[in-house]
């Protein structure tokens, strides 16, 4: 008790006199930097995280368009050659993916570069910058509390207890977040309002590709009027399929057979259903986008993101169910 | 206005091929003279590698601005890297806070074994 009534050796202040000017200032810059902690996650940074999650969804889902429509290709040049392997034999060319392999990559250069903004919004508006904070913060406070053990310290320092340095720890890490908050309040909004136009642009080409299916005596255009048609090959293959091996089908392998008729035809509408439902995330994506610096109503944005959510999730189960029954 | 024409009637010769794949479609599925049939599939793959190309065709007509806006994308993602670098800053300044006591620890317990 004595010791800490004494003079320090350098000042000649006293315990009370080191207080005020150590404690006071330091509970001053606490309490500033836990006000100012209360508000520093901003909507955007918020908002950011969750969209760049969503859009993580949709990218997935358009990439997995493509995939399908080369998958049921595929499968359709397989049957025109199983059928006319005797007339023909190993015909390559009936063997050919629908899209080139530059007009492919073009696209999936296009996708990746949208995957890589989503996650470098959902990893720079996230928390992981605040938890990898809080990891170093941690380890400061046991560092400084380690520190302030040191006998030779409380010899010229005797002020340095736990509570004191833990204080300070808890502020450093509150002011960085605060810099954090603060830089990504300058730049996000930036950032976001750079790539609206460009997503406006990408998400509009990804739609045209998607296209239409054919409807009353109309072509349609694109990944779906393709899709749409192959499948009308797989069908009338099958039935040539069943008509050719009628002689050779047991009841029951024929049973089967033509039983794969009406799921070939609701595997039609299912797959185009799933295209048509990316077109629609990809048409909320810039919707949601958008809203990320324009909303003011959190809530609204939050209905609008779940949808987006909801819906991906939903395609995403489409094309899975679709590549599984491919596979059968 | 040239281009719009094109369009008209390419659209037009694509609707002509896609009424001539529906009627195959429809005759294949009824049809029962195996004969018939394979004309009749051998018909549906010419018109169909019609109707391909002339989708792969509206499709690479695309090509071009899925690159342009590659370009643009990778520059919004350059600034985001931007951000995503002086953010790590911060978080380094706190790790060499962490570092820097650790280190006043190591050496206030050196000069006090030195000077006892």
């Amino acid at each position: 008790m004595e010791a800490g009534r004494r003079s320090t050796p350098d000042t000649g202040l006293g315990r009370e006199h080191v207080s005020v000017i150590i404690y006071y200032p330091m509970l001053g810059l606490l309490a500033l930097t836990v006000a100012l902690s209360s508000c520093a996650l901003s909507p955007l940074a918020k908002r950011s995280a969750a969209f760049g999650n969503a859009a993580t969804v949709v990218v997935r889902d358009s990439s997995n368009a493509y995939d399908t429509v080369e998958r049921v290709t595929y499968q359709t040049g397989v049957s025109f050659l199983v059928l006319d392997f005797d007339r023909s034999g190993f015909d390559r060319s009936k063997i050919k993916p629908f899209l080139s392999i530059h007009d492919l990559e073009s696209r999936q250069r296009l996708l990746r570069g949208l995957q890589v903004y989503a996650e470098g919004l959902a990893d720079v508006a996230g928390t992981s910058a605040l938890v990898t904070v809080d990891d170093h913060s941690k380890t400061l406070s046991e560092a400084l509390v380690k520190l302030s053990d040191n006998a030779e310290l409380k010899s010229v320092f005797p002020a340095a207890n736990e509570s004191t340095v833990k204080g300070i720890a808890t502020a450093i890490d509150t002011l960085a977040k605060i810099l954090i908050e603060r830089k990504r309040r300058k730049e996000l909004p930036n950032i976001v309002g750079k790539m609206e136009t460009v997503l406006e642009r990408l998400c509009g080409l990804f739609d045209e590709d998607i296209g239409t299916r054919p409807e009353n005596g109309h072509s349609g255009r694109g990944l779906r009027n393709q899709l749409w048609n192959e499948y009308d090959n797989l069908i009338g293959n099958q039935t040539d399929y069943i008509a050719i091996s009628n002689s050779r089908l047991t009841p029951a392998e024929k049973a089967s057979e033509i039983a794969k008729l009406p799921q070939l035809v609701s595997q039609q509408q299912s797959a185009d259903a799933a295209l048509a439902a990316t077109q629609r995330a990809l048409r909320q994506l810039v919707i949601t986008h958008r809203a990320l610096v324009q909303s003011t109503d959190d809530s609204s944005f939050r209905s609008r993101l779940y949808e987006l959510i909801g819906d991906g999730e939903e395609i995403a189960a489409f094309y899975s169910s679709l590549q599984t029954k491919g596979k059968n | 206005m040239g281009n719009e024409a094109d369009l008209g009637v390419g659209q037009t010769a694509k609707d002509q091929y896609q009424h001539l794949h529906d009627t195959l479609a429809r005759a294949r599925e009824t049809c029962t003279d195996l004969q018939a049939r394979q004309r009749l599939r051998q018909e549906a793959e010419t018109v169909q590698a019609v109707l391909t190309a002339m989708d792969q065709a509206d499709m690479a007509s695309r090509t071009s601005k899925f690159e342009e806006v590659a370009v643009q994308v990778d520059s919004v993602n350059s600034s985001m890297d931007k951000l995503k670098a002086e953010i790590a800053v911060i978080i380094q300044d706190v790790g060499i806070a962490e570092k820097v006591v650790g280190a006043i620890d190591s050496a206030i317990a050196a000069s006090a074994k030195l000077l006892s």
